[in-house]
């Protein structure tokens, strides 16, 4: 016949209080690593950097544009009217993609950043 | 193992020297005078530096949606609808695949860009102008690879539609008549 330990009534209290001491610490430990990590992940996708929801963006929120009526069916024959079609909805976006391009480094120039250089220099 | 350590050091000394000279090179440019121009004009620097970010931000929100509408709105509908009515579309698939490489490379040099605009904005430029004016100075060529990136994705676009004028021309008179 095999001994089977006694366990302590207050031994067993005392198990059962710290494991669920331990489910509790572990599950916020969890949580603070998913929240560091998501938080992590928001910042390397670059989608901090395009987040208009943020309240500085409370004013330009009004000129962020919308493409739902860019619309192009992937089925169906082809002839020159679908080309036409699609070369019209083609050129208003290439037109507003072209125009858009407000990448110049004149922005980032001394004068345009306030910096007055001392003339000849 | 030993050379391992020697490589390592030798590569956080080059990094650390690289770190360390480009503000040089603009200090050694900068004039006494230049550098108190900077410093005077600490805090439109700032604020102008601040507009522009968020400027910047709505214009490459817009821009990347622009191209993100044309990409999987426009362009893959009409070469999955070239290929399943059969027709050769080769030309216009690779300038696909050509546009949406480069959109991922305009999206990775943006975020280069914003960066280099973050910490030029980080930098005190009341205590440290020479090293605001340098990192001023690597943003404006950041700036320069995301024009070029738009640039480029704009001319494979032009590319793009002129294949479409082509496929049209020669693809569309060839299965007509069936």
């Amino acid at each position: 016949m095999m001994d089977v330990p006694e366990i302590v009534p207050e031994k067993r209290e005392y198990n059962g209080r710290f494991r669920f001491i331990m489910m509790v610490s572990a599950s916020i430990v969890i949580a603070c690593l998913l929240v560091f990590l998501s938080l992590k992940l928001y910042d390397w996708s670059g989608a901090s950097q395009l987040d208009f929801s943020l309240p500085s963006y409370n004013g330009l929120r009004k000129d962020i544009k919308t493409d739902d009526d860019v619309n192009f069916p992937s089925t169906g024959a082809i002839d020159q009217s679908t080309i036409d079609q699609f070369n019209q909805q083609f050129s208003a976006q290439l037109k507003q993609a072209k125009e858009s391009n407000g990448f110049s480094t004149k922005a980032l120039d001394d004068g345009s950043l306030g910096i007055n250089m001392p003339d000849g220099q | 193992m030993r050379y391992q350590r020697i490589l390592i050091a030798v590569l956080a000394g080059v990094m650390l020297f690289g770190a360390f000279s480009s503000a040089h090179a603009i200090g050694d440019v900068l004039s006494q005078s230049q550098i108190d121009a900077v410093q005077t004009s600490c805090q439109s620097i700032h604020s102008n530096l601040q507009r522009l970010q968020q400027s910047d931000r709505l214009l490459r929100g817009n821009l990347g949606q622009n191209y993100d509408a044309i990409a999987q709105h426009l362009m893959a509908p009409l070469n999955s609808r070239i290929a399943l009515n059969g027709l050769n579309g080769v030309d216009l698939t690779q300038t696909t695949v050509d546009f949406n490489t480069a959109f991922t490379t305009f999206r990775n040099d943006y975020m280069t860009y914003d960066d280099d605009l973050q910490a030029a904005l980080a930098v005190d430029c009341n205590k440290s102008p020479v090293e605001q004016y340098s990192a001023i100075q690597t943003a404006k060529q950041s700036r320069k690879t995301v024009a070029d990136d738009a640039t480029k994705l704009n001319n494979l676009l032009t590319s793009y539609q002129s294949e479409v004028k082509t496929f049209a021309s020669t693809q569309l008179k060839t299965t007509e008549p069936q």
